[in-house]
């Protein structure tokens, strides 16, 4: 009896291994397709345009908490982006340090008696400020109500027909707004598209723009460059063209304006509020019958800090995926319903499965396996076999978005950088996949028992960035 | 390892399939190692060719451009770099005008380049064909029309797009016959569309506009193609298009097209139109009423334009109150007063909110 629960045991667990990386092999592959397809206009592309004055005017939206030290120089970037119209709205979500001081003192905001108009509701607005500088900055005070609550009122206050979330730490390519508003004048269905995030730390960061790529020396910053890798360049290139994305990062996603206030906004009291809209606007999008797109534009066009520590990247992961399975749990209904699509039947379910519950069976399967050795119910051989499969997939899957980037951009130019990163994708798969899944673990216990959202608490070394 | 082998081979059904599976996965890994280096090795090498053909090309074809070379003296230029030297002649000839142009096409004529870019357009890869459609619109010669128009109905819409630009740059004359495709086509980008057809020049493109217009509206065109047309009258003569724009809004309901068509209208004469849609039950109208109002209106206009700043939409308040402080004869002390005489708060909140704009 014992020895046929073994058997099973080892059978699901073995399965499940297997069907996850075959899961995400299929996802490489089609994103292999889409961005071949993107890379041969590529050359075209980059010849001189004409622009006839059609391209549709964008708000940035840039919520920030406690920024002092980075929302300066995060806003001189923004301001420098080239794009024919556009404004930016930073929104001051009740910083407790000088945010708001030095957004004044850079920008020379005075008060600007704003019609403001609530289409979404939130925390009181304290006040609204413009810069007599730039005519295309403002700048909202209000209560703190977290990073959602901000960015409805950013939406409130929101001049154009797109906006786009911002993180006020993330710095932007140039041509960032061009490139992201490219799918929503090829397609009038889009409804959001979201950018390809990539890591700062190493980068040498001048007046807001990157001006060299370099790897970081630090290890932690390398291990999450190629999980960065395999997240976007697969993870969200392979779906996309199902339209079945359920994800935007929040540090950079443009969207139609009214199709967001349709759908209520942005959810307050989430951890994943970036996420947890996306699945909704596919819910009722899908429910309701209505055409719609929601696209990834792969080109690196917005990079971020991630964090050196572990206990800054700890806290990360485990609001990560309390994001991800709040996400998921308020949109049930998109789970398998007859007019879910591609994104009720595929995305939706591989998330739940793999990404949402995924922690538990992995862990799960590594104790059951322990277990079974340390009791002498399993041969070492047959603990080493195991341990085969799940490093062996792993480092396939890793290797496998480095294949990816190395059709593609090539961002990291140097052969030194190749070899590092092939390296990272050998390492990263010997405790910090593992050390991963226990951190999202928690997340889900977190997250069943409940708690308020707050702002991350995020550690910046910034030493990436020069001064201005 | 023979005692590997046998555990591959003679051990327990699911230690087997684990053991295969891993092996698989690892000889993928290895495989797809051996390909990313050798993309590596290839890009670098690529790169390295690209820097040297540039670094003797590019003093060349600026030289090239300001005078007719020798061409007799000038490097052989291998077939791998045909790719290298047709992307940097186009850059060239997307930044100059004129004669530098002919010059340009003079070399690639005399080093035999033309045939090597009809033939990248016949049997080249779909990257080498987009640049071949460039190039071939860049030479200008007649006898590539016709492989041209046939992209026209490409699948891929970017591909008919270069076509009708390289079309246009070959004879602007042929915009009457390609532009009812182009614009038919809801694939392409209104946007795109519209740059292709600034490119082709006011003058060419608005007399086609309007006779298009006029034909599509009475031929019960659908309000989305009508609104598309409309919406490409940005880049021509307002005084060619705004005939048929008149028609149009004379006997259309529909309230896209409407609020197209007055978004499209500027003139003078056209304000008794304007005036009579400024009360319209659609905010959409009401809005772009309001816009034009402010670019042409008088002074018997802004009544009207104080009514709609206590309107329920926020958009059309917004509009109007812009629209009050751009009338050239509303000077700031003007709409001080405007802003007395009002007592509906949200028409004070937005007429303060724009007297702060216009300060900035």
């Amino acid at each position: 009896m014992i020895q046929r629960f073994i058997e099973v045991g080892e059978w699901v667990f073995l399965l499940y291994f297997i069907g996850l990386n075959c899961g995400y092999l299929a996802l490489n592959f089609l994103s292999l397709i889409s961005l071949s397809k993107l890379m041969r206009i590529r050359m075209v592309d980059e010849l001189p345009q004409v622009y006839s004055g059609l391209t549709p005017p964008i708000s940035l939206l840039v919520p920030a908490y406690n920024e002092q030290a980075s929302i300066a120089s995060s806003v001189h970037s923004m301001l420098q982006l080239s794009y024919q119209e556009f404004e930016i709205v930073v929104i001051n979500d009740g910083s407790k340090d000088d945010t708001l001081k030095v957004l004044e003192r850079e920008f020379a905001l005075i008060p600007f008696p704003e019609a403001y108009r609530q289409r979404l509701k939130t925390q009181p607005v304290r006040g609204i400020y413009r810069s007599t500088l730039y005519n295309n900055l403002r700048v909202i005070d209000k209560e703190n109500g977290g990073k959602a609550d901000s960015l409805n009122a950013g939406i409130n206050t929101a001049r154009y027909p797109l906006f786009c979330g911002v993180d006020a730490d993330s710095i932007l390519q140039r041509d960032s707004l061009q490139r992201m508003a490219q799918p929503f004048l090829e397609d009038t269905r889009v409804v959001a598209a979201g950018g390809s995030i990539r890591i700062a730390n190493g980068c040498q960061v001048s007046n807001g723009f990157l001006q060299k790529v370099d790897l970081p020396k630090k290890i932690l910053p390398l291990l999450q460059i190629v999980e960065y890798l395999r997240a976007f360049l697969f993870g969200r290139m392979g779906w996309s063209p199902l339209n079945a994305m359920l994800i935007i990062s929040g540090a950079f996603g443009l969207f139609k304006k009214e199709a967001v206030i349709e759908a209520g906004g942005y959810r307050t009291g989430t951890i994943g509020e970036d996420m947890e809209l996306v699945v909704r606007i596919h819910r009722l999008y899908r429910r309701a019958k209505k055409p719609y797109r929601i696209v990834f534009v792969p080109d690196p066009i917005c990079w971020t800090e991630a964090p050196e520590d572990l206990a800054t990247l700890k806290n990360q992961r485990i609001r990560w995926q309390r994001g991800l399975l709040e996400s998921l749990s308020l949109n049930l209904g998109l789970l398998c319903h007859y007019r879910g699509g591609a994104a009720g039947w595929l995305a939706f379910p591989f998330m739940l499965l793999f990404e949402a519950l995924g922690p538990i069976i992995e862990l799960a399967g590594y104790l059951f396996m322990f277990a079974l050795f340390l009791s002498g119910m399993i041969s070492s051989q047959a603990l080493w076999v195991f341990l085969f499969v799940a490093i062996g997939f792993g480092i396939l899957l890793s290797v496998s978005s480095l294949l990816l980037e190395e059709i593609t951009f090539h961002i990291y130019p140097r052969p030194r950088h190749l070899l590092l990163l092939l390296l990272i994708v050998l390492l990263e798969n010997f405790g910090y996949r593992q050390i991963n899944s226990w951190w999202r673990f928690i997340g889900i216990v977190r997250w069943l028992r409940g708690g308020q959202a707050k702002w991350g608490d995020m550690k910046r070394s910034g030493a990436w960035q020069q001064p201005r | 390892m023979r005692s590997g082998l046998d555990f591959a081979v003679n051990s327990e059904p699911i230690l087997r399939f684990a053991f295969w599976s891993g092996f698989g996965a690892m000889a993928l890994t290895l495989l797809l190692i051996v390909w990313i280096v050798a993309l590596r090795v290839i890009y670098r090498r690529s790169e390295r060719r690209k820097r040297k053909f540039l670094s003797i090309w590019r003093g060349l074809l600026t030289e090239s451009a300001l005078t007719h070379l020798d061409t007799r003296r000038l490097p052989a230029i291998a077939g791998k770099d045909v790719v290298f030297f047709l992307s940097y002649w186009n850059h060239l000839q997307d930044s100059l005008r004129g004669e530098a142009r002919g010059r340009l096409n003079f070399l690639v004529r005399s080093i035999g380049i033309d045939r090597a870019v009809r033939r990248m357009l016949r049997e080249g890869n779909p990257a080498e064909k987009l640049l071949a459609i460039v190039s071939l619109g860049h030479l200008g010669e007649k006898a590539d029309t016709e492989a041209l128009e046939g992209l026209l109905v490409s699948e891929h819409p970017i591909a008919c797009l270069h076509a009708a630009r390289a079309l246009l740059h070959i004879d602007p004359g042929t915009l009457g016959e390609l532009m009812p495709t182009i614009v038919q086509r809801s694939d392409l980008p209104i946007t795109a569309i519209a740059n292709v057809l600034k490119e082709a020049g006011s003058n060419t493109v608005s007399p086609i506009l309007a006779g298009m217009l006029r034909q599509a509206f009475l031929q019960g065109a659908t309000p989305q193609h009508l609104v598309r047309l409309i919406a490409l009258t940005v880049v021509a003569h307002p005084s060619v298009v705004h005939a048929s724009l008149r028609e149009i809004m004379d006997q259309t309901e529909d309230t896209e097209v409407l609020a197209a068509c007055l978004k499209a209208m500027r003139d003078p004469c056209d304000l008794p139109r304007v005036r009579q849609l400024i009360g319209h039950p659609d905010w959409r109208v009401r809005v772009h009423a309001a816009a034009a109002l402010g670019d042409m209106g008088e002074e018997k206009d802004l009544e009207s334009l104080i009514r709609l700043l206590s309107d329920s939409q926020w958009w059309v308040r917004y509009r109007a109150a812009q629209a009050i402080s751009r009338l050239p004869f509303v000077t700031a002390g003007g709409l001080e007063g405007i802003k007395k005489h009002l007592d509906d708060h949200f028409a004070i909140d937005m007429l303060n909110q724009v007297i702060s704009e216009r300060r900035s």
